[in-house]
């Protein structure tokens, strides 16, 4: 997935192709794996990587209806998934932040889990909680932490995984504000994804920086479908 | 759902805290981190503190109003671009970099002027910004006090962003503005972290919207029908 980071330029390195093959070191391509893997399987958020769309050209009326039962269940699954995947960066901050040798980003590294944890329980108070969002995302885990897990061996692959999680919630949140049906929560989650997108700047290239390239925050490393935690994933399950 | 709805009492307010939950008391409790391997994505056990960022609510705002508003404002930010590049205080990296920083916020306006009214008349850049961050790049004496004064310009481009993210009412602009918001938070902590900024305050656990411009009159593009820009929720409390 790069952590959108196809779109973002290595401040002390500015060879782009080293770039790239410093953070598939980092082990970029596993989750880009899980991502064109989950991709097939639920075409609501396959859909969504790329630009966003900026057709809307013509003021809308304010709306004078209620949001469906589906929008607001559709509200509940972002919100219950981002708790679940904020769990789940703490929790990867929480092992491999003390493994960093870097004293600076060791210290980064324990603020932001405190940080995420913290988040994590924002969202578990703005919605009903399921035994679901009240753990790290389980998806993520089995498919993007674990089998990366033993190879994250050093700084820099542990910076460039922190930066591509850290990119992952700022796509996921930016793709929300195009979603939550209420105009604070739209706030409200992007106060929490431009954190992350400042993260991905420390963190990123191997715990050196990265500086953005484009002018749009890229959503290709928007998580994928199945790690959302709605009821797709429940009939999902059964099947 | 419970998310929370626009406070119909925003009126009365100038700012409202945003999660204003009492911290408690520094005592985080680290999600599991004294746990072995994968073991630690167990629930955390215990009170987190909650991020405690600042946020004002903009009023309601169709795209026309917010384009009309933040247009000027990127353009702003390309001209406070362009005196950097011409202050000569600036090496090569940073000129490079700079430089590119300034196409950023150029494809940004594009990408705005698109929303713009058909009678809208030209957009000129935010005079308000604009001599702030003129002063701020005039005044500096080296290479890190110009990046510093870039950095605190993209921390007023994005919290406005994110100010004005409660009052839109088109998701898809929404989500377009959080793109660029995403953006240059990322260039506030480049610039910030080159210019000798530490990273523990560039790195907020969530962002503000403190150093947000809130008077959307502000530098607006008029048009030929122009009609008044949604007062500022100060003006309203007031």
């Amino acid at each position: 997935m790069a952590q959108g980071q196809r779109g973002t330029m290595d401040i002390t390195a500015p060879d782009s192709a080293s770039r790239r093959s410093l953070l598939r070191a980092g082990g970029v391509g596993l989750f880009a794996a899980a991502f064109v893997a989950a991709c097939g399987k639920d075409e609501k958020q396959a859909g969504v990587s790329g630009l966003a769309a900026t057709t809307t050209s013509i003021a809308p009326s304010v709306p004078v209806t209620q949001p469906s039962e589906v929008a607001l269940e559709e509200n509940r699954t972002q919100l219950r998934t981002a708790q679940s995947v904020e769990l789940l960066v703490a929790g990867v901050y929480g092992q491999f932040g003390p493994k960093l040798a870097d004293a600076e980003l060791r210290d980064a590294a324990f603020r932001y889990q405190t940080d995420h944890a913290a988040v994590a329980a924002v969202f578990g108070e703005a919605d009903d909680e399921t035994d679901e969002s009240k753990k790290a995302n389980a998806y993520l885990l089995a498919n993007v932490v674990a089998p990366i897990e033993g190879s994250l061996v050093d700084d820099a692959a542990i910076a460039n995984f922190m930066a591509d999680l850290e990119s992952a919630l700022t796509a996921t949140y930016i793709n929300a504000t195009g979603i939550l049906t209420d105009a604070e929560w739209r706030q409200r989650i992007m106060s929490f994804g431009a954190a992350s997108a400042r993260r991905v700047a420390v963190l990123g290239s191997g715990g050196t920086g990265l500086a953005p390239t484009e002018s749009l925050y890229p959503l290709d490393d928007l998580i994928p479908g199945d790690a959302f935690l709605g009821p797709k994933s429940e009939t999902a399950s059964d099947s | 759902m419970p998310i929370d709805k626009p406070e119909a009492t925003a009126a009365t307010t100038t700012r409202r805290t945003f999660l204003a939950r009492a911290a408690v008391g520094g005592a985080l409790v680290g999600a599991g981190a004294a746990v072995g391997p994968l073991g630690l994505f167990a629930p955390a056990a215990g009170a987190q503190a909650a991020p405690d960022a600042t946020l004002d609510g903009a009023p309601p705002l169709d795209n026309v109003t917010f384009a009309a508003f933040a247009t000027p404002l990127e353009m702003a930010a390309v001209q406070a671009y362009q005196s950097a590049l011409d202050s000569e205080q600036l090496n090569s990296r940073w000129r490079r970099m700079t430089l590119q920083f300034q196409t950023q916020h150029q494809t940004a306006a594009t990408a705005l002027t698109d929303q713009l009214a058909d009678d809208a008349g030209t957009p000129e850049p935010n005079d308000l910004v604009l001599s702030e961050a003129r002063a701020a790049i005039d005044a500096a004496s080296d290479q890190e006090a110009v990046l510093i004064a870039l950095s605190d310009l993209e921390e007023t481009t994005a919290a406005t962003h994110l100010y004005a993210l409660s009052g839109l009412e088109d998701t898809s602009l929404a989500k377009l503005v959080a793109q660029v918001l995403a953006v240059e938070s990322q260039q506030c902590v480049v610039l910030g972290r080159a210019g000798g900024l530490d990273v523990e305050s560039l790195t907020p656990a969530s962002v503000s919207t403190q150093a947000a411009r809130t008077n959307l009159s502000e530098g607006a593009v008029t048009t030929a029908t122009t009609t008044p820009a949604p007062t500022t929720t100060t003006q309203a409390g007031n």
